[in-house]
């Protein structure tokens, strides 16, 4: 430590209290994780309870829904596209296949 | 604290109790404000805490100085960003309540002005010189630079000091 020069820059005292404000940060801490844990935990749960769970459809409301949803662009004639599978009422499961260069397209139960 | 010792808590607190002040001077002339120095100071042992099973008892010393003067120079930074876009109103100085001994000769002001005008460089050499129980080797490590250039670093900023309050000594 070099020749300390007080009028230039005296030794301050620092605010009282900083070693038991220290001791509480540190306490404070070791007890955060477990509870960030809890909360992620509660949050996820809550997530997962609230999520709405994909309702079967009937078919014959199926039908239109997917065909108006499922459009091809002109690039991709010739190829065949299909649609995300839709569990029906009765269990099975619909995916419309459309292939355009044939003329059409059809719905598909499997 | 010697080299075989583990760093537990009573280790953490012990370097506490002997680093608070000097620690606190540092890095209160960066900040200016006693609480934020303060909390910059505890912030930097809560870090070091964290990072227990990596220290070295033999730079435990300068690692937590550069952990304090990282913090102290982003807050530095915050504060101008703040006081730029106007969320930040520096009108008050606080920095003026601690040295009551300065305000009575009423050169606090123009001292702190005098130290906020010098380089990071220069400044933060001549409080590390100042305060801190590190040889000018450590300090060197610490601030990146060489040996010799510490001391002409403290030699020039003290001068600068000097030349601008009028000071004498050191």
């Amino acid at each position: 430590m070099a020749e300390p020069v007080p009028e230039l820059l005296p030794d301050l005292r620092p605010p009282p209290g900083g070693l038991v404000a220290l001791r509480s940060r540190l306490d404070r801490r070791r007890a955060w994780p477990p509870l960030v844990v809890a909360a992620a935990l509660a949050v996820a749960l809550l997530l997962a309870v609230r999520r709405p769970a994909a309702a079967p459809i009937a078919a014959d409301a199926a039908f239109p829904t997917l065909a108006a949803r499922i459009a091809v662009p002109e690039a991709e004639r010739g190829r065949i596209a299909a649609s995300a599978p839709v569990r029906l009422t009765d269990g099975s499961v619909l995916v419309r296949v459309v292939t355009l260069e044939a003329g059409g397209g059809g719905d598909e139960p499997r | 604290m010697s080299a075989d010792a583990p760093f537990d808590r009573a280790a953490l607190e012990a370097l506490y109790v002997r680093l608070e002040r000097p620690l606190y001077n540092v890095v209160y002339r960066w900040t200016w404000e006693p609480q934020v120095a303060q909390e910059i100071v505890q912030d930097a042992f809560v870090r070091l805490w964290r990072m227990r099973d990596r220290v070295r008892p033999d730079t435990v010393e300068a690692l937590v100085y550069r952990i304090a003067l990282n913090r102290a120079r982003n807050h530095r930074r915050w504060r101008r960003l703040r006081t730029f876009f106007g969320l930040r109103d520096d009108a008050v100085d606080p920095a003026l309540a601690p040295d009551t001994a300065l305000a009575a000769h009423g050169d606090a002001r123009r001292l702190r002005a005098a130290i906020e005008a010098l380089p990071d460089d220069l400044r933060e050499v001549m409080v590390l010189t100042t305060f801190s129980e590190l040889t000018y080797g450590e300090i060197a490590q610490l601030t990146g630079v060489r040996e010799g250039t510490v001391g002409s670093r403290r030699n020039r900023a003290l001068a600068e000091l000097r030349r601008t309050v009028g000071g004498t000594g050191g």
